[in-house]
């Protein structure tokens, strides 16, 4: 079940985002900010947080420290889908 | 009127004659990460390797003296389809940030003063099949008024899914629709250094009521007039100035 919504997030991630990473080549706790992870900005951010909100059916309300602390890597992403989800 | 104003730089891209009316081989400015270039549009990276070019062969540094005029018959149309199918299937809240910012006409504006650092005079024109040359007369008054000391006059238009739906509901071939991107970096008409060939004017009525009447020219889009404007310059075999557009070399 965990794997499975790793694998979405993958996807949701590198569709929503255009990456050029395929989305198996991305690690479970892989950064996703900064040159040695996936190199996401602010912005990306933005569009990815709009996508989860549809996909997952829940409202992104985060102040900066936990906003930081979710979009750490896609295990603490799939942390927080998990628990906010309603669908 | 304008007065006669120097050419110090020009480039092209166009698909090759006679081939696919769409580029698909880019090959960007390598100064610039992938990171940078998976969030700038298509039309933004059609025009990067013309803005690059023209930049290195006008030996033109960025600065606010340097004016920016892009011309684009449709702009990024993808980008735009893509927002308000968002907008109409997922709802506004869940309309997608950035191809709202991709969507709008001066996008690669925007693009092109973020990567290159133009800070000066910016503007977007658009005027259907004659946006290049719209483009061209509007880079040229802003640098014989003096808004800015050089200008660098870009024009891009693409082909996207959705132009080809539209121009075969029109009854068009899909061989009507085409893309490219041209620039051309103007100086000041007391320019004394060498020049690829001065500008003597810019008739944009001319150039309209060329393309007006007529079954749309094969390959045919906004930004055609300053591609073969530049083309001319270049003199790349083949090439003709676009009617309305007069240069000396």
């Amino acid at each position: 079940m965990q794997a499975t919504l790793h694998d979405e997030l993958k996807g949701l991630l590198v569709e929503s985002l255009k990456l050029e990473t395929p989305a198996d080549e991305i690690g479970d706790e892989q950064p996703l900010f900064g040159e040695e992870g996936l190199g996401l900005d602010s912005l990306d951010v933005l569009e990815l947080a709009v996508a989860l909100e549809y996909r997952f059916g829940f409202q992104l309300q985060l102040d900066a420290e936990e906003g930081r602390r979710v979009f750490t890597n896609i295990k603490s992403l799939a942390e927080f889908v998990n628990e906010k989800r309603t669908k | 009127m304008i007065p006669a104003l120097p050419i110090t730089g020009a480039a092209v891209l166009a698909p090759e004659p006679g081939g696919a009316q769409r580029i698909t081989r880019i090959e960007p400015p390598a100064r610039f990460s992938k990171a940078v270039l998976r969030r700038t549009s298509r039309l933004g990276q059609l025009a990067l390797p013309v803005v690059e070019a023209a930049l290195l062969q006008a030996e033109s540094t960025a600065g606010p003296e340097l004016g920016l005029v892009v011309g684009t018959g449709l702009a990024d149309l993808d980008e735009t389809i893509g927002f308000l199918q968002g907008v109409h299937e997922r709802g506004e809240r869940f309309a997608s940030p950035q191809m709202f910012q991709r969507s709008v006409h001066s996008a690669v504006a925007g693009e092109l003063a973020i990567l290159y650092h133009l800070t000066g005079y910016n503007l977007t024109v658009t005027q259907g099949l004659a946006s290049g040359e719209a483009a061209l007369l509007a880079a040229a008054l802003a640098v014989a008024s003096g808004r800015c000391e050089r200008c660098l006059c870009v024009a891009v238009d693409g082909v996207s899914d959705a132009l080809l739906m539209a121009l075969a509901d029109l009854g068009h071939a899909p061989e009507a629709a085409g893309e490219g991107a041209a620039a051309l970096v103007l100086g000041p008409p007391d320019h004394a250094g060498p020049a690829l060939a001065w500008l003597e004017g810019v008739d944009v009525a001319a150039a309209e009521a060329a393309t007006r009447g007529a079954d749309l020219p094969t390959g045919a889009h906004g930004a055609m007039g300053l591609v073969r404007t530049a083309q001319a310059i270049l003199r790349e075999p083949g090439a003709a100035l676009p009617p309305g557009v007069e240069v000396r070399w």
